[in-house]
């Protein structure tokens, strides 16, 4: 069967009966953005690799609990990488020195080549984080420092307040003008895939 | 009927995950019953996924899927089969220090275990002759009215583990359909799995079941979208009893 032509909700109804084809499909899919979003929270390539596996096993496990109405399969996989990525950092306490977990060092340039992905997704894919990061990049510096620490460290609204040293009600405000405005930004530049 | 106070306040918070406890359970007794709220959320939810793209984009080594291939292979999902236990050697091996002290009824314990374990693989060998000498069986499926001129077998091998179905003049379907085995057994429909046929309404599938294809007394199948239901939603085409 050509897993190929199903679409994500398919493969995820496929991977419920158990065919390891869909789980392989889904992960020539999504892996590199779950990898990719994994090093960069927990910024060493072993322990990223191990999130990596762990999603996609995760989700082997329970694809029967995937609800369509209620997020779309892209967006339920990145939410368990995060949260995956942060469960670990936070408990081995452990990130290299000097790692950034910001918006700053994401600016447009260099980006690591890829083996065996069709030239044309690579551009679309690069395009899309080109446009994702002049989004972010014309936020109020308070606010996107706010949103890389409640994306990349996981902090609630008290963590990041306490860290910065912040009233609570000013994250509130700053994590919430920050989530409009990048909302309406992409929604401006069309960014979807 | 949406509520009368909204939440959309905490929406983009909530989409982050940065919401503390009490707001964030707010939210989601809002959401159960607020369609205006869900809208809105799952924008946000788009604007969570976007961001994940802004980090540098690159491949995990092809090792990881291989690892993550072998893990899936090697541990199956809960309930589907029974995972590997231990023998029985190995349960009896693990008492014996624990019934040290209580040495003669331990020795008498472990005699009865022993007579009961041979008596279990005796069984289990004469079970495994029998099997040997059972044929493969064929199941034939007979069209509907839908389906007059089409025909199918399941050929079923000779432990009823594997199974291949063959069909043939099914008529083809559009792409967003495609054709759905079901096994029955006590009225109850499990998927064996979805396919495709060619332009003679030629197809095959390598019936996969979560229990011996031997178990299941009637097959059917039936149009479905393309990937399958849950359970059977369309037309039958096919269906035959074992």
């Amino acid at each position: 069967m050509d897993y190929s032509k199903f679409d994500d909700v398919a493969l995820i109804r496929q991977i419920a009966l158990s065919r390891p084809e869909a789980l392989s499909e889904l992960y020539d899919r999504y892996s590199r953005l779950a990898f990719s979003l994994a090093l960069h929270i927990v910024g060493e390539a072993e322990m990223a690799e191990e999130v990596t596996q762990d999603v996609f096993f995760r989700i082997w496990e329970k694809a029967e609990t995937y609800q369509e109405d209620q997020a779309r399969v892209s967006t339920w996989l990145t939410s368990i990488t995060r949260n995956r990525s942060i469960d670990l950092l936070r408990r081995r306490k452990v990130r290299p020195e000097g790692y950034s977990l910001g918006w700053e060092d994401l600016q447009p340039g260099w980006e690591p080549a890829s083996e065996g992905r069709h030239p044309e997704d690579l551009t679309a894919q690069a395009i899309q984080t080109q446009r994702v990061r002049a989004a972010v990049a014309r936020l109020p510096a308070e606010q996107q420092q706010a949103l890389a620490m409640a994306f990349f460290e996981g902090y609630s609204h008290s963590e990041i307040a306490e860290r910065l040293g912040e009233p609570l009600g000013t994250v509130k405000t700053r994590i919430r003008s920050g989530m409009q405005k990048l909302r309406s930004l992409l929604q401006e530049e069309q960014i979807h895939p | 009927m949406a509520n009368e106070y909204h939440v959309f306040d905490l929406i983009p918070a909530f989409a982050l995950g940065c919401l503390d406890g009490e707001e964030s359970q707010a939210v989601v007794a809002h959401l159960a019953s607020c369609a205006e709220c869900q809208a809105a959320l799952l924008s946000y939810q788009e604007v969570v996924d976007q961001m994940a793209y802004a980090v540098p984009q690159m491949d995990p080594p092809a090792t990881v899927k291989a690892a993550l291939m072998a893990q899936i292979q090697a541990g199956r999902k809960p309930g589907q089969a029974a995972l590997p236990t231990k023998s029985w050697w190995d349960t009896l091996w693990g008492f014996i220090p624990r019934l040290t002290p209580a040495w003669a009824v331990a020795s008498l314990a472990v005699i009865g275990f022993l007579v009961i374990s041979n008596l279990f693989l005796w069984n289990q060998i004469q079970e495994l002759r029998l099997r040997q000498d059972e044929p493969m069986a064929v199941v034939a499926l007979n069209g509907t009215e839908l389906t007059p001129q089409s025909s199918g077998m399941i050929v079923i091998s000779r432990d009823g583990l594997y199974g291949t179905l063959v069909v043939d003049q099914l008529p083809v379907l559009d792409e967003s359909q495609q054709y759905q085995l079901w096994l029955i057994k006590d009225g109850q429909r499990t998927s064996g799995g979805v396919f495709s046929v060619s332009d003679h309404g030629y197809g095959s599938l390598e019936v996969w079941s979560p229990q011996p294809l031997g178990s299941y007394g009637s097959f059917g199948i039936t149009i479905e979208p393309f990937g399958g239901s849950p359970g059977p939603t369309g037309d039958k085409v096919l269906g035959g009893d074992l």
